[in-house]
């Protein structure tokens, strides 16, 4: 009987020595007094391992619910170790990470970027709505000659036409080339219709203030094909327009103008803000005499010109009021383009 | 073309909506540049008569005035003016008048007197007259009257920007045949040109045409008893005045009155220095003339002159008469010159003789080839109106080949083929009703005669522009070409130009844009020694050289931005170049340049100034993809640091050029330090190869370190060529590791060699064997070679 009640008195024991256990490890704070801990209670020589001698006098049919309910305790005991050896590692862990941390707001290593010029991130803005409806990309010469700036275009020598453009002359009869229309006959002797090109450049008048410079850029256009009619060239200006400037509600209107080398010719106007026109290209249908230059049937074929001003474009993209500024080369000016678009 | 509004709207019954007809002008090619009202705006300005007028008893240079605008009372007004008097008619600028300077007319005390206002000189209300003192009106005007309405000073200028093209516009007749056709408004314009009577005497000009293809119509007319000494009405001069053309005499004045109105410039010859014998011809080269603006001036062959009895230059063909044979006051006897000259030979003659000619801008336009004999007859009649005299028979001569109407044929299919419109044949029959343009129609086919007016239409396209013009370009509905295209082709210049460019802004570098010219100093001194540059013959600000190179701009932005307190400056710049020796080939190029600190925006010190390597590192980066790539130290640069300069070889090919910037011309540019700067030839830059793709080793890579001591001047390329003929096969990467100078003489190269075979392990021998290789190699190469250990 006594033993009996020894025994079940052993059992009794058990969740006190679990609350000291507890006790115990809050008071832990390294890893390695853990060990201690263990040692203390289920060590080998442990105290509630010790409890285990107490088996023999034990009554057979209730051994083993006694060594259940001691292994059991040690079991629990091994956990909360693992549970506060986890805990102590995290800790530690954490510890470490905070003693490690960095400012994260410090500029990185290495180069910072630099920037495209305006007048480039508005070219590349345009080259891709062409590279989209299926225009190819031309080039041409900066020094051209007489026939291919003005007299494949249908300016005769002497033409009053010729007066539009101010022109620098170099060395022989060569000229800087005014504008880029030169790049369409250059085009059209290589390739045949359908000619469906672009080719923006360099253009050069002779022309100084606070809006012309007397270097600027211009894109040309040139689509030829058969059946390409004004109500075509309207619609491509217009979708062009309109993504250029990313509103689908801008104003656009043409009005009649001339050019030598088209007829019927345009001017095109887009509204700003303020309800102003502002005149924003030259276009029309390419010229019959022009066509001829270019050694392409002007029965059977049309086609529509048209010429952008780069630096204008680029000025009411980025509202940039004074021309200047763009050949100014100042880095103030030029690093707000950093990572524009 | 400027012209007053009240003149155009003179012809007109019905006063049109002005500002709705220049909105469709506009629309329809024929620009409104600017309207402009004749003086700025001021207000309260009334015509006052000066009733009484009192020396001030403080002051001796003041009145005290009383002046009536007829309301019932007199206003004292205090007045400095010397001319002022009792009875004169003065503007008068009452309490509240706003002047056209700014100025609030308020109560004023002077010397203890009042001045309830103030009266006005011709220079106080914009209408300067030269007169020293008050505007003094005439008797005629009306006391208490507006003085903006009594000098017609609301009137506007309207500026019409006429292309090209338009000659036919440059008149007021021109303008109106626009409106007639473009609006519902009609003019009585016709109403007006009122032609005089000829023959009243017998005098004769005998007129002889040597050059008929330049001057296919000749009028020429004799106006004797003439007085030039009279004042033409108020409306002419000042109309003329509004249009910017300078009154000269009153001849001279109905010419360009007559010009203005009718489009066809006349002349005017002094009968007496000139005689009646007029010759048309081409001068001769040189032919000297003094031009009636007393510029003396030669004529070369291809010039049209008039000449007189004595066949000496009277007038250089529609562009300007000489000073010997002008009108002047004095004349009397005049020939009224009306004549047809064709636009090819009065093209660019005012430009080689560096005048200005209201009658040859128009000639080189074109006027109407049928217009002379009504000019002539109506410029007569307004000379003997208002100068009196008789006029002699009316004297034309014309080529057998004057041009009459032209006519034109087009079909209504191509019409609407080329504008992309739906619009029915009557559509189109209208519209040309509209032009003027007369008209038979033969199934499809349209047969027009066009006025001699619209000189300008000559082929079909016109007449499409003529129709959508009218039409209206707005109302041609936009439409989207059906078209098949061809793929386009992606190797382009500008793809790749473009990823060379956002390969320099990744590694910090901003794009600059110069211009194709320089001053010849900056040029020349930053230019390619090996080319000669290219001289512009007309160039503007001193920019008078094109550029060989793009290194002057780089440096020049350089210099600007350091001297507004920029540091650490990266830039490039990819444009053409234009050499004298080739000008067809215009090569492009992209130049960069490094300045002051790298990786200036980190926060870890000490900070690095930039040098060659850094440069190196870009233009390596702009060269990936390029094989045998070798720099080759260059000495003998002018525009380069001799020791710090390397020409960039691609194989054989020089593809471009870098280092420090010489620092003698830093030195001469005023820089705090030498910038490093390269330029590649774009073209070559495009030759990349395709990837080569090799099978990946699956064996062990082994990695053995050398260092080698060698002389300062050996280079390290010389090491890896010789380590690169050795041809080893297991030899898979060569890197430099570590370089440093172990003395002035000595420096010491540390090489990565890393080995690997495709099919085994290597063995230690094999790879000391290499090794062994190697060393005997660079030992035959470079005799004092060392092995660092």
């Amino acid at each position: 009987m006594s033993n009996t009640t020894q025994h079940q008195e052993i059992l009794h024991q058990l969740p006190q020595i679990l609350i000291r256990v507890t006790a115990d490890l809050n008071g832990v704070t390294a890893i390695n007094d853990l060990e201690q801990i263990k040692a203390k209670y289920i060590g080998k020589s442990g105290e509630i391992s010790l409890l285990m001698q107490y088996l023999k006098i034990v009554p057979a049919e209730e051994k083993k619910a006694f060594g259940e309910a001691i292994n059991a305790t040690k079991l629990q005991v091994q956990n909360a170790l693992n549970e506060k050896k986890e805990y102590l590692l995290q800790q530690d862990l954490m510890q470490k990470l905070a003693t490690e941390a960095i400012d994260v707001s410090l500029p990185g290593r290495g180069n910072s970027n630099g920037a495209l010029h305006p007048i480039s991130l508005s070219l590349e803005r345009m080259l891709d709505i062409f590279k989209q409806l299926g225009f190819n990309i031309a080039d041409g010469p900066e020094i051209e000659t007489d026939y291919y700036n003005f007299l494949a275009l249908n300016f005769p020598e002497n033409h009053p036409a010729r007066a539009m453009q101010d022109t620098f002359y170099t060395q022989g009869n060569n000229i800087l080339r005014t504008h880029t229309s030169p790049i369409q006959v250059r085009f059209a002797e290589k390739n045949t219709p359908p000619i469906k090109v672009i080719a923006p450049g360099r253009v050069y008048r002779i022309d100084m203030d606070r809006t012309h410079s007397p270097m600027f850029h211009q894109l040309e256009g040139l689509w030829i094909d058969e059946n390409i009619s004004f109500a075509n060239l309207k619609a491509i200006i217009i979708e062009f327009l309109k993504e250029f400037f990313a509103n689908p509600d801008l104003k656009v209107r043409f009005r009649a103008s001339f050019f030598p080398f088209t007829e019927p010719s345009a001017e095109v106007d887009i509204m700003d803000k303020n309800g102003n026109w502002l005149e924003v290209a030259g276009c029309g249908m390419v010229h019959p005499n022009v066509l001829q230059y270019m050694n392409i049937d002007s029965e059977k074929y049309s086609g529509f010109a048209f010429g952008i001003g780069i630096d204008r474009f680029t000025m009411l993209r980025y509202q940039i009021n004074d021309l200047r500024l763009m050949f100014e080369n100042d880095i103030d000016f030029l690093n707000q383009f950093k990572g524009s678009n | 073309m400027k012209i007053a509004l009240s003149w155009l709207e003179s012809y007109f019954t019905t006063k049109p909506n002005w500002d709705e007809v220049f909105a469709t002008l506009t629309m329809a090619g024929i620009e409104i540049e600017d309207i402009k009202t004749v003086v700025p705006d001021f207000s309260g300005i009334v015509v006052a008569q000066v009733v009484e007028c009192n020396r001030h008893p403080e002051a001796d240079k003041l009145n005290i005035c009383k002046v009536s605008i007829n309301d019932g009372q007199l206003y004292q007004v205090i007045c400095g003016a010397t001319n002022v008097t009792a009875g004169i008619k003065v503007p008068f600028a009452q309490i509240g008048a706003i002047l056209p300077n700014g100025m609030n007319i308020a109560e004023r005390k002077m010397r203890g007197s009042v001045s309830y206002g103030m009266l006005c000189s011709g220079e106080e209300i914009a209408c300067p007259d030269g007169v020293d003192g008050l505007l003094i009106l005439d008797d005629t005007a009306p006391i208490g009257g507006n003085i903006r309405h009594y000098l017609e000073l609301d009137d506007k200028i309207v500026e019409f920007k006429i292309t090209p093209n338009r000659g036919d516009c440059l008149s007021i007749h021109g303008i109106i045949r626009e409106i007639e056709t473009l609006t519902q408004y009609k003019s009585n314009f016709d109403t007006f040109i009122q032609q005089a009577k000829p023959g009243a005497i017998s005098d004769q000009v005998k007129v002889t045409i040597n050059a008929p293809q330049h001057c296919p119509n000749y009028v020429a007319v004799i106006i004797k008893d003439v007085n030039n000494q009279i004042k033409l009405p108020k409306f002419i001069t000042q109309r003329l005045e509004h249009s910017s053309i300078r009154c000269i005499s009153p001849i001279v004045d109905i010419a360009n009155y007559v010009m203005l109105e009718l489009g066809q410039p006349l002349h005017a010859f002094d009968l007496n220095s000139v005689g009646s014998n007029l010759n048309v011809r081409l001068a001769t080269s040189d032919e000297p003339v003094n031009l009636l603006i007393n510029k003396q001036v030669s004529l070369n062959n291809n010039t049209l002159v008039i000449c007189d009895q004595h066949n000496k230059v009277a007038a250089v063909a529609g562009v300007m008469g000489s000073l010997d044979s002008a009108v002047t006051t004095n004349s009397t006897s005049i020939i009224l010159e009306s004549a047809y000259f064709t636009p090819e030979i009065i093209a660019a003659k005012t430009k080689q003789l560096g005048i200005n000619s209201d009658a040859a801008y128009r000639f080189e336009r074109g006027v109407d080839p049928q217009l002379q004999v009504k000019a002539a007859l109506y410029a007569c009649h307004l000379i003997t109106k208002y100068c009196g005299g008789n006029i002699g028979p009316i004297n034309q001569c014309s080529a057998a080949e004057l041009s009459l109407n032209q006519h034109l044929s087009v079909s209504y299919t191509f019409i609407k083929k080329i504008l992309g419109l739906k619009l029915t044949n009557q559509e189109i029959d209208l519209i040309l009703t509209k032009l003027a343009f007369k008209y038979k129609t033969n199934g499809d086919n349209l047969e027009l005669t066009i006025p001699s007016f619209r000189f300008d239409i000559k082929i079909p396209q016109d007449i499409v522009e003529e129709i959508a013009r009218v039409y209206g370009y707005e109302n041609i509905q936009a439409q989207m070409p059906q078209s098949i295209s061809n793929l386009t082709k992606i190797e382009d210049q500008h793809s790749f130009t473009t990823k060379l460019k956002l390969n320099l802004v990744n590694l910090g570098y901003t794009e600059i844009i110069g211009y194709a010219f320089a001053e010849e100093k900056m040029a020349k001194m930053l230019g390619n020694a090996d080319y000669s540059p290219i001289k512009l013959q007309n160039p503007i600000a001193g920019l008078d050289t094109l550029r060989t190179s793009l290194i002057g701009d780089l440096v020049k932005a350089l210099s600007a931005n350091l001297n507004r307190g920029h540091k650490n400056i990266k830039l490039f710049e990819l444009a053409r170049v234009f050499y004298a020796e080739d000008s067809n080939q215009q090569p492009l190029k992209l130049a960069g340049l490094i300045h002051g600190e790298n990786l200036y925006t980190s926060f870890e010190n000490p900070k690095a100034v930039v040098d060659f390597y850094d440069l190196k590192f870009a233009v390596e980066s702009l060269l990936n993809g390029l094989s045998n790539i070798k720099y080759i130290a260059c000495s003998n640069s002018s525009v380069f640091h001799g020791g710090r300069c390397a020409k960039i070889y691609h194989l054989e090919q020089l593809i471009g050029i870098m280092g420090q910037l010489h620092p003698k011309l830093s030195l001469e540019l005023g820089l705090n330090a030498a910038p490093y700067i390269f330029e590649l030839d774009v073209q070559f830059l495009a030759l990349k190869n395709l990837a080569t793709i090799h099978e990946i080793s699956k064996f062990q890579k082994v990695e053995r370190d050398l260092a080698f001591v060698v002389n300062t001047e050996v280079p390290l390329q010389q090491l890896i060529d010789t380590i690169n003929a050795t041809q080893i096969e297991y030899l898979h990467d060569l890197n430099v590791f570590d370089v440093f100078t172990m003395s002035k003489q000595q420096k010491s190269i540390a090489l990565r060699f890393t080995f690997q075979a495709n099919n085994k392990t290597l063995a230690e021998e094999e790879i000391n064997s290499n090794i062994k290789t190697i060393i005997s190699a660079l030992t035959k190469v470079i005799p004092e070679i060392q092995l660092r250990s």
